[in-house]
């Protein structure tokens, strides 16, 4: 399953954006944008830094939904560390990272939807029940993307 | 240990004798003597030089002294120690009392007026009613009443003495004379005479007539000595040396002294009987009013123009004696000062000012363990803070610490003396703002002693005490006791205050510039790098907390932390606290779809006190939602942990503001070019179609609404519209404006302002209304003279299109100035009339508590209810939908909260743990509980049938069943993603549930029936006086607001707005419901009459009748000529006969006048013809119309009926009699009784509060209701009706109509045991409620007490 070894990884994927602020710009620096990924057949809506990492209808980025960022996939502590050392993680690899908890499952139709929340920006994962089943409540998770092309 | 004054330490009962009760009894002449030191004789006060008060006149030294410099002539005391003491006047002619003057006259009118014996007829009579007098259990105050009325009634009745047979005739009153009215003669009954029959009359006939045996004799009713008051109560005034101005009192008491002495000469003078009586009668005005200087009856000529201030006058009002003195106290260690806020201060705590904390003190005890400290503040002495200002030594003296050496004063300090400390900080005060409407008017703070000269407060607090900073001021007072100030320190703390009694809703929350903080605060795309953030975390600290710094929501590229992390944090700033919040919000700004996905970011979820979606306003932090976090945090946590959550907020608030900035400036009210072309489309074609209306209705062919009438249509149409387009507006501003905008943040935050004024500043100020309606025409046919007669257009009628940036035209700024005048009357008019309210609301219910055994009593054991609110659960401690649990947020909260496991409870097993617990409980057997129990068993069934069909739709096993076994899979893991409930959360949610039902039972003491009443009393401030349309239908009004309530609780007979609302029999069908209707209203002759014509003849005159079949037939009304024949004939005031009526056909008949005389005979023609169209021909003659309702969701017809006559319309055919309900709580009680009505005033006044956006728990609205009815009839909560339920004359006197219920408790010879709170509150003892419930039933100090013992007189073993 890629670059990323073993248990930390809980979701890992490419997805296209297909749009971006559908229902009007409400935040200056945040965008939210939809798209379906290609691997898992999920949808996917993001609220992202704008300024950050600013995002264009018709993209592919590679998304990384991981428990650690430590490559041998150490538990994370949820606290923070000022003097954490950030090479050689999976920052690394990528070019946006968030940090946030999975709160809530709810159901839409057929398809489980999973919310996370990174400080208030907010993501939802929807997609077939038993293929989200690693994506827990309360769990404390990292977002990580890359554009592709 | 001496007892010279008794120790402030302890209460005084233990030492002093106290008042068991209060006995009232008309004194008689004797009495006045025994209570007097000398007969005042001399009419002078001074001698010659005016230096020296004459012996036995009325300012005699013996009768007590007003000057320092004289000392009192019987006990040789001075001004301050000296009572006073009291003379009398010896009367030369007896004369009428004028307070018995009522009673001197009904007890005249039941007696015979020769032999003085009861006028009844039969002596069996007599003893019957004796008998009800003589009954072991005490009269109740109705059937006392009663009793009297109908003894009075019969002997009123019966003219013939079956005693003597003589032959009585009527007494009446003619100014202060009574007259008895023999044959057509008047005779003066004069006090002489009454003196003599009252003498006479026996001591049953006494007994009977309500007067109790010993202490009220009849005779006394009649004045034959005047009590002289001691002279300290009517002291004179040295204006200057020689002139002196003497009280109202003495200037009348010298009056009648003259007056006696003069009738004395002209008795011993034998002067003519004329002289004498018309003396005689002088003297009986000017004794009059001396007593009551408002008397009725008094003669003309004294009548002043500015009455004295008699005996009575000193007594009543609100500054009289009783309101004024004895039931509100001037009180010391009390201070007032201006108030301001403090965002650094605790919600808990107040600021005092040291120059104030120097002079507030508290007697503190020297014990060991506080020598020490107490040393040292003596030591500091009166000037420097921590200090003291006397020391009272355990022998009683006293050392003020001015002057004293201070250093020795604290060596010598011993155990048990007292230091008179200054307050300091951690002293519990209470503090209050008036008017105090409400108990959270006067709370409990922990004092922190500062600089500066205001008192200060956390601004969470303003709302509680209805307090802002623009020249506020408040009190404080400081307790003077240990007990006191442990008590008001557990019971009236701000914390324990921070819900409601009213609706258990928080009321201490943060608000306006915390709210727009939050807010700001909360938005998505607040970000902020580490300095900043780090910085903002000390914000709330003061440095001084640890803090857990989160992990930042974006780690790459850059490390950001967003402002809802820094709320987290904020909200719990470690881990090690334990408690977390679990909420999810609505908030205000929610777009209506997605919940926490919501594009406005509009939907809070907190979770494990973490701030994961939705920006803050006020339903989540703010007052007034049993939603949001406050709420949560009192309930499910403590209010210690909300006030130091709210303390957090407000530090943070006020710095991050100020760091941020916002203001208000041009900018921000002025409108875009987008949103202007908005106004101008959404005027313009508001505007469009006003004018068509207008045209339609000068075509007349404007479709009417039911019951109105063109006109009223037309403005009913055009008010509706026109008051839409400023709302629209400010929906539209609401979406365009952005975060930018200050009023546009503060209206969203919820921190001031709303759409509205949004709307007016920017967009449009929008229609003006007096009263309800458009601008009135204040002019000939239009409002103002700038515009056409008869101008019906939006501009001419008040619109105003203007905003407050464009500015308006002088037509609309006149307009807009009559809109606001209406609302400054309003208010006005608004606090003095609720304000009388809120008082007979509070005597009529203060002294009901719950007792031990859970029932509502009131001081003298009636039961007003037996089992309080029927489940005993306080108010206060109710969540949603006024029960103690809401259960969905629990179960979310406990699944939140404690820690989850892989796989979840099967459906099967959380039914079997729920009914094993519910079996445990309902073991128990707690009063009230089983209600709660099943509807814990109701919501638990759902949950688990929710978990099961969830099961089954993801293609599962319903895991319903006891045999379903489950297993470890990836399905199983799944679905426990979703569901996720473990035994230890249902466990865990049961105990939560059963300890939040305990604490919700309400204790025994509490003074339920205050609360109660200020509960109603206290919304009334909020209410504006207007009346709303009824639900659809235009034109029927119904009475709200103040007016409204007002009417329920008075018990008003006549009520401004009687609906009846009646269900049909057939409610689907429009022609059923017309025939119902036209059976109801009242329809008059002239209503369905085609003409009513004159006609004469050679053969005579007559009037012609003919009846329009077509309206008769279109209102389906059953009326035909003979039917209008009959109607006539009944119809008393035409005096016509049958053969008078002649039917012609079926529509027509044939009138003829009755009088016939060629002189009459045109005259009866024109009357007839006037009165003809008003006979009332078919309905219900006291309901003016009823409207046929439709329901807009179910299509249901039913009947709105304007007027009384509940009993007629239920018997009308095609009415549903057992859905008939008017909203007139006197004849409810007339048809349905007794129950009904009780409910009748609940919904009445329920529904009149929502009306008004209020919510009041029903408990309290039961009660109000309850104390209405419980006696079995309805009492308003007036002066009539309280006198019906208490029967305590202190009482009743310290509430309206002082002078009359002691007059009449003296003529009783009444009884006052002092129980109820105002008699306690008179009687300086602790009120029996709360804390002061419970008492001992043995006391063994009372008998160690020194009660002086009596004293055998010389000649009393003699009887």
């Amino acid at each position: 399953m890629g670059e990323a070894s073993g248990s930390a990884v809980l979701l890992e994927d490419t997805f296209r954006v297909s749009s971006v602020d559908r229902e009007g710009k409400i935040f200056q620096r945040v965008s939210r944008i939809e798209g379906s990924s290609q691997l898992y057949e999920v949808q996917i809506t993001l609220d992202v830094h704008s300024e950050l990492y600013p995002i264009e209808v018709g993209q592919y980025h590679s998304l990384l939904l991981a428990s650690s960022l430590s490559l041998d996939g150490t538990e994370n502590k949820g606290s923070y560390n000022i003097h954490e050392n950030q090479s050689n993680t999976l920052l690394s690899k990528y070019s946006y990272c968030m940090y946030g908890k999975i709160f809530k499952h709810a159901m839409d139709r057929n398809l489980l939807v999973v919310h996370i929340s990174f400080g208030g920006l907010l993501m939802t994962i929807t997609g077939q029940p038993a293929e989200l089943a690693q994506l827990e409540p309360d769990s404390l998770v990292y977002l990580l993307l890359r554009k592709l092309y | 240990m001496s007892l010279k004054k008794p120790l402030k330490f302890v209460k005084l009962e233990s030492f002093c004798s106290h008042i068991d009760g209060v006995k009232f009894s008309i004194p008689s002449s004797a009495d006045i003597q025994k209570l007097s030191t000398i007969e005042v004789v001399n009419k002078q006060l001074y001698d010659e030089e005016h230096i020296k008060t004459i012996s036995h006149g009325l300012l005699d030294l013996r009768l007590g002294i007003s000057e320092k410099s004289k000392v009192c002539g019987t006990c040789s005391q001075k001004l301050t120690e000296c009572p006073g003491h009291c003379g009398y006047i010896k009367l030369t002619l007896p004369i009428f009392h004028i307070g018995y003057f009522k009673h001197t006259l009904t007890l005249l009118q039941v007696i015979c007026k020769k032999c003085a014996g009861l006028l009844v007829s039969s002596e069996d009579f007599k003893i019957k009613w004796l008998a009800y007098y003589h009954r072991p259990t005490k009269l109740d105050i109705i059937e006392r009443e009663n009793i009297f009325k109908v003894i009075v009634k019969e002997c009123k009745k019966n003219k013939k003495c079956i005693n003597c047979g003589y032959t009585n005739g009527t007494v009446k009153k003619i100014g202060l004379k009574i007259f008895h009215e023999v044959s057509g003669e008047a005779n003066e009954i004069n006090p002489i005479d009454a003196l003599k029959l009252f003498s006479q009359i026996s001591p049953i006939d006494t007994e009977l007539i309500g007067m109790s045996g010993d202490e009220a004799r009849s005779e006394r009713l009649v004045m034959t000595h005047i009590l002289v008051p001691p002279v300290c109560i009517r002291p004179s005034v040295q204006v200057s040396q020689g002139v002196s101005n003497e009280d109202d009192l003495t200037v009348k008491l010298q009056e009648l002294l003259n007056l006696n002495l003069l009738i004395k000469a002209t008795l011993d003078e034998g002067k003519p009987l004329s002289k004498i009586v018309s003396e005689w009668e002088y003297m009986q005005a000017i004794a009059a009013q001396y007593i009551n200087s408002e008397a009725s009856g008094l003669p003309p000529s004294l009548v002043q123009s500015k009455p004295i201030r008699a005996l009575t006058q000193r007594l009543k009002g609100k500054h009289g004696r009783f309101r004024g003195n004895l039931s509100g106290k001037r009180v010391d260690f009390s201070g007032r000062t201006v108030i301001s806020p403090d965002p650094n201060l605790s919600i808990t705590q107040v600021a005092v000012p040291v120059s104030m904390a120097k002079i507030l003190t508290f007697p503190e005890r020297v014990l060991p363990y506080n020598l020490k400290y107490l040393q040292n503040l003596v030591i500091n002495g009166p000037f420097i803070h921590p200090g003291a200002n006397s020391v009272e030594y355990k022998d009683g003296t006293k050392l003020s610490l001015q002057y004293a050496k201070r250093k020795e004063v604290s060596e010598t300090l011993k155990t048990g003396d007292v230091v008179e400390r200054h307050m300091a900080n951690g002293d519990y005060v209470l503090f209050n703002r008036q008017p105090s409407l409400h108990r959270i008017s006067i709370m409990a703070h922990e004092v922190k002693v500062m600089n500066y000269k205001t008192l200060r407060f956390n601004e969470c607090v303003c709302t509680p005490y209805n307090a802002d900073f623009d020249g506020d001021e408040m009190n404080i007072h400081l307790p003077q006791t240990q007990e006191a100030r442990t008590e008001i320190k557990e019971l009236m703390k701000v914390a324990g205050n921070i819900l409601t009694p009213k609706s258990g809703e928080p009321i201490i929350a943060p608000t306006q510039d915390f709210l727009t903080c939050a807010f700001l605060l909360t938005q998505k795309d607040t970000f902020y790098d580490r300095g900043t953030f780090f910085k903002y975390l000390n914000f709330f600290s003061d440095a001084k907390c640890h803090i857990d710094i989160p992990v930042p929501a974006i780690l790459y590229p850059k490390e950001l932390w967003t402002g809802k992390q820094l709320f987290s944090v904020l909200l719990r700033p470690t881990k090690k606290i334990q408690k977390v919040v679990n909420v999810e919000v609505k908030e205000r700004n929610y777009s209506g779809k997605g919940e926490c996905m919501c594009i406005r970011d509009g939907w809070v979820t907190i979770r494990n006190s973490e701030l994961l979606s939705g920006n803050l306003c006020k339903t989540t932090i703010g007052a007034g939602s049993k939603g949001g976090l406050i709420f949560f945090l009192v309930r499910s946590h403590s209010a210690a942990e909300a006030s130091e959550f709210m303390l957090r907020m407000s530090k943070f608030s006020s710095r991050w503001t100020m760091e941020k900035g916002i203001s208000i400036g041009i900018s921000d009210v002025t409108p875009s070019n987008l949103l202007l072309d908005n106004k101008k489309d959404i005027l313009g074609s508001s505007m469009k179609e006003c004018e068509d209306m207008i045209e339609l209705w000068k075509e007349g062919k404007l479709p009417l609404k039911p019951g109105c009438n063109a006109e009223e249509t037309l403005e009913s149409v055009l008010n509706g519209k026109l008051s839409q387009i400023r709302d629209k507006l400010g929906e539209l501003l609401k979406n365009s404006l952005n975060v930018f905008n200050a009023p546009y943040i503060m209206a969203i935050s919820g921190s001031k302002g709303s759409n509205i004024n949004l709307s007016q500043m920017i967009a449009c100020v929008g229609q003006q209304t007096v009263s309800g309606k458009r601008i009135p025409d204040g002019f000939w046919c239009r409002t103002l003279p700038h515009f056409p007669l008869n101008d019906r257009s939006a501009v001419g009628k008040g619109f105003v299109s203007n905003s407050f940036y464009s500015g308006m035209t002088p037509t609309e700024f006149y307009f807009h100035t009559m809109g606001g005048r209406e609302g400054l009357i309003d208010t006005a008019v608004k606090t003095a009339e609720t304000g009388y309210m809120q008082r007979r609301l509070m005597k009529s219910l203060e002294d009901l508590s719950i007792k031990y055994d859970y029932t509502v009593r009131t001081s003298t054991n009636e039961i007003a209810q037996f089992l309080y609110g029927d489940d005993s659960l306080e108010p206060m401690k109710m969540e949603d939908d006024e029960k103690p649990v809401h259960f969905p947020r629990l179960l979310e909260h406990v699944k939140a909260s404690i820690l989850r496991e892989k796989i979840s409870l099967t459906p099967y097993r959380i039914t079997f743990i729920s009914a094993q617990e519910l079996t445990k409980r309902r073991e128990l057997n707690r009063p009230g509980q089983e209600g709660f129990l099943c509807d814990i068993e109701r919501f638990i069934e759902d949950t688990a049938k929710k978990y099961a069909d969830l099961r089954e739709f993801l293609g599962m096993n319903r895991g319903d069943k006891k045999e379903f076994v489950q297993e470890q899979s990836k399905a199983e893991a799944a679905v426990s993603n979703l569901i996720n409930l473990t035994e230890k959360q249902l466990l865990a949610f049961f105990h939560t549930c059963w300890d939040k039902f305990d604490k919700a039972v309400i204790t025994p003491g509490e003074a339920v029936g205050a609360v109660a009443a200020q509960s109603i009393g206290e919304p009334g401030t909020q209410m504006t006086l207007k009346t709303f349309h009824f639900a659809g239908v235009a034109s029927m009004n119904i009475t709200l607001g103040v007016p409204r309530i007002k009417e329920i609780i008075n018990a008003v007979k006549d009520i401004s707005t009687p609906i009846i609302t009646a269900r049909l029999l057939n409610n689907k069908s429009i022609v059923s419901a017309r025939i119902a209707k036209g059976k109801l209203e009242k329809t008059l002759l002239g209503d369905v009459a085609y003409y009513v014509k004159e006609v004469f003849t050679q053969k005579g005159c007559f009037l012609s009748v003919k009846l329009d079949m077509q309206a008769i037939e279109n209102l389906r009304l059953e009326i035909n000529a003979e039917k209008v024949k009959q109607a006539i004939i009944l119809y008393g005031k035409l005096k016509l006969k049958n053969n008078n009526i002649i039917v012609i056909r079926d529509d027509k008949l044939r009138i003829e006048p009755s009088e016939t005389s060629r002189e009459k005979l045109y005259f009866s023609m024109q009357e007839l013809k006037n009165k003809l169209p008003k006979v009332m021909v078919s309905g219900i003659p006291t309901i003016e119309r009823a409207i046929i309702n439709e329901d807009e969701k179910t299509n249901k017809l039913s009947l709105l009926i304007e007027g009384y006559g509940l009993k007629d319309v239920m018997q009308t055919p095609g009415i549903d009699h057992r859905h008939c309900t008017t909203n007139h709580i006197m004849e409810t009680e007339e048809v349905l009784g007794i129950e009904a009505s009780r409910r009748t005033i609940i919904n009445e006044i329920k529904y009149t509060l929502k009306e008004h956006g209020i919510y009041v728990d029903p408990r309290h609205i039961a009660l109000v209701s309850d104390v209405m009815t419980f006696k079995g009839q309805i009492l308003g909560i007036t002066r009539f009706g309280v006198s019906k339920m208490r029967d305590s004359t202190l009482m009743l006197a310290s509430f309206e109509k002082t002078a009359d219920h002691l007059f009449d408790a003296a003529y009783r010879g009444s009884y006052d045991p002092i129980q109820g709170v105002s008699e306690r509150i008179i009687m300086g003892k602790p009120v029996c409620l709360g804390t002061g419930l419970s008492t001992l039933l043995y006391n063994p100090q009372k008998s160690a007490c020194r009660v002086p013992r009596e004293r055998p007189l010389l000649f009393s073993s003699f009887k």
